[in-house]
């Protein structure tokens, strides 16, 4: 059975490739993998602290603008930072995390390469494919935490 | 040789935006604006889709307000159908509406407005922020996340999804209140009652320390317009628009599908967001605030009774005090205490597991105006529909645009009380952002932006040149 995993997919799936986040996350979702909670979230929220705390991996998806189709990086929480506006990052969360409940879980950001963001619902076909690729990296670190 | 100072983007509030100072030949202030740079492209998206998929879409505008966007739009394709809605489902969207405001105040005063209250305008930057908070007050932080939570619960328990809950649709609701978060939402409002009482007599305590700041950040005589009950009581989902001049006078109270006649719209060329104003006065001595100041400026009692208490003490205030945008803050918190109070005293009723909801029906209408109290400000959704249902024009009156007028003349009024000249301090900074954040401005009807903001502040000489350039990462 997986270890408790929290996957968090964000973005503004009105906004074309920003909806990558949630598309994948949605994705997993599907999966129905038992211990792997999932939240698909338009933008990550202070309340979301409460969530990391009761995890031991948490995943978070979000679209980038170009660059590697797919990236899958460990992240750390940092000194100090603003999580609170509507650009709370994953590390700014994960500090606060830290702060409010003295625990962070094992983190991870995984960024999928967009192309299209303009004002549309959808997925472009480059997102598309991307979005398959990024969905492989977080089975595999949902299957890498059951293992450790 | 006039100059303009630019602070781009303002940090901690929600979305993009970014001030510029204009300052006259001897280097002093003489307008500040506030400017939206996020264009919203979303009313002509919305052509060609059928209504009722609306609140689901426009849901996905904001990721702050989005059951506020769901009742507006799902209000709207209510007149489209011509029904008359099951009082359940009525009370489903009321409760699910106090949920929001509840949450969204909680964000806006704990976490993006309480370092600058506690920890003061002129301490470190570095610390200004959450985790000075928790570092120096890591209960009232801790509380104010759970406070929060508490509303995000609701939300999601009636949504499915605390963020776009595609749950409020034209003629109801989609299902009804589960016993088992009934039970939880119970367990937990004696500690978010007591963390909101704490909270309001932290902050009165505050309003002596912050006398300065209540002076000019925002205070000055304007009409104010919110809903409001039969009887002239708070209300967030229902009822009148309700116009009242500075010194609390009645200037209209009309059916909110009668906005047109009384709200005008303007664009600007500096600005993407749309700026509104009172039709009979015209623009711009036709300005009015809203959101949680204008509520309790246009109400006659809150209905229920610590709220009435607290609303009572506010008003004892006086008008000068009432009319100052700092008071935002105040208004925010005894409305988070309301919300309490309103979803308690409907927590027993048994509609709320009722198995009638919805209304069905088909297209008798082609227009339909919705107009509820989101957290910032009344909103309002008009669209017009085809035969088939399909969206002919849609257009969103959201409440950061109504707030723009009074936004504008805020930050030139801090502009003018402490720039002096080309330097900017970090203090000012913060001040002239504090002043923007009061309102709680919601820009983020808009994009989804990645990264954090940093704070530019830019002296541009009069041929367009970067004079000096100062920045806060």
């Amino acid at each position: 059975m997986p270890a408790d995993v929290l996957v968090i997919g964000y973005g503004n799936t009105l906004r074309g490739d920003d909806g990558l986040g949630p598309a994948v996350a949605a994705d997993v979702a599907r999966l129905g993998w038992p211990g792997v909670r999932v939240k698909v979230v338009h933008q990550l929220t202070p309340e979301l602290a409460a969530d990391l705390a009761d995890a031991r991996r948490v995943v978070f998806v979000d679209a980038a603008i170009g660059g590697e189709p797919v990236t899958a990086v460990r992240i750390e929480t940092r000194p100090a930072g603003d999580v609170m506006s509507h650009a709370a990052d994953p590390r700014g969360l994960l500090t606060l995390c830290g702060a409010v409940y003295g625990t962070t879980p094992d983190a991870w950001l995984v960024t999928v390469a967009g192309a299209d963001f303009d004002f549309r619902d959808g997925l472009s076909p480059t997102a598309r494919e991307n979005a398959r690729a990024a969905q492989s990296s977080v089975e595999a670190l949902i299957r890498e935490a059951s293992c450790a | 040789m006039p100059e303009r100072i630019v602070i781009d983007p303002v940090t901690r509030i929600e979305g993009h935006a970014k001030i510029t100072i204009q300052l006259d030949d001897g280097g002093l202030p003489t307008e500040a604006r506030f400017h939206v740079t996020e264009f919203r492209g979303f009313e002509k998206m919305f052509e060609g889709r059928p209504f009722w998929e609306m609140p689901a879409i426009t849901a996905r505008v904001c990721g702050i307000c989005p059951v506020s966007h769901l009742t507006a739009s799902a209000k709207a394709g209510d007149q489209i159908l011509g029904v008359r809605l099951p009082p359940a489902a009525v009370k489903l969207r009321r409760l699910a509406n106090w949920a929001q405001v509840l949450q969204s105040h909680a964000l806006s005063f704990f976490h993006l407005s309480s370092p600058d209250l506690l920890l003061g305008m002129d301490s470190d930057p570095a610390k200004r922020n959450i985790f000075g908070l928790i570092a120096a007050n890591p209960e009232l932080a801790r509380a104010g996340i759970r406070l929060r939570q508490f509303g995000q619960r609701i939300i999601a328990a009636l949504g499915g999804q605390s963020i776009h809950p595609a749950w409020v649709v034209p003629g109801g609701v989609r299902h009804s209140l589960p016993d088992e978060d009934k039970t939880w939402v119970r367990d937990r409002l004696p500690e978010v009652r007591q963390t909101t009482l704490t909270a309001i007599d932290m902050f009165k305590g505050l309003l002596d320390k912050f006398r300065e700041e209540t002076d000019v950040f925002g205070k000055f005589p304007t009409m104010h317009l919110g809903l409001i009950g039969p009887d002239g009581t708070w209300e967030t989902y229902d009822g009148a628009m309700r116009f009242r001049d500075a010194d609390g006078t009645t200037v209209a109270e009309v059916d909110p599908v009668r906005y047109r006649e009384f709200i005008g719209e303007k664009a600007e060329s500096w600005s993407y967001i749309k700026t509104t104003f009172f039709r009979p006065r015209g623009y711009p001595d036709g300005i009015y605030r809203v959101g949680p100041l204008a509520r309790l400026n246009v109400c006659d009692r809150m209905g229920t009774p610590l709220a009435d208490k607290e609303f009572a003490e506010f008003h004892g205030r006086g008008r000068d005090l009432t009319n100052a945008s700092f008071l935002f803050h105040y208004a925010r918190l005894i409305e988070i205490l309301a919300s309490i109070e309103r979803i308690d005293g409907i927590l027993d009723d048994p509609d709320l597991q009722s198995a009638h909801i919805r209304a069905e029906a088909g297209v008798n209408n082609p227009e339909g105006v919705g107009c509820c109290e989101a957290p910032r400000g009344i909103l309002f959704h008009h669209y017009q529909v085809t035969d088939d249902g399909l969206i002919r024009k849609a257009n969103l009156l959201i409440a950061t645009a109504q707030n723009n007028l009074a936004m504008n003349r805020t930050v030139t009024q801090i502009a003018k009380r402490y720039v002096t000249g080309r330097d900017v301090p970090e203090g000012i900074l913060n001040r002239l952002e504090a002043g923007i954040r009061a309102f709680d401005p919601c820009l983020s009807c808009s994009t989804h932006a990645a990264g954090q903001m940093p704070l530019l502040v830019r002296l541009i000489g009069p041929g367009g040149e970067v004079v000096a350039e100062r920045r806060r990462d």
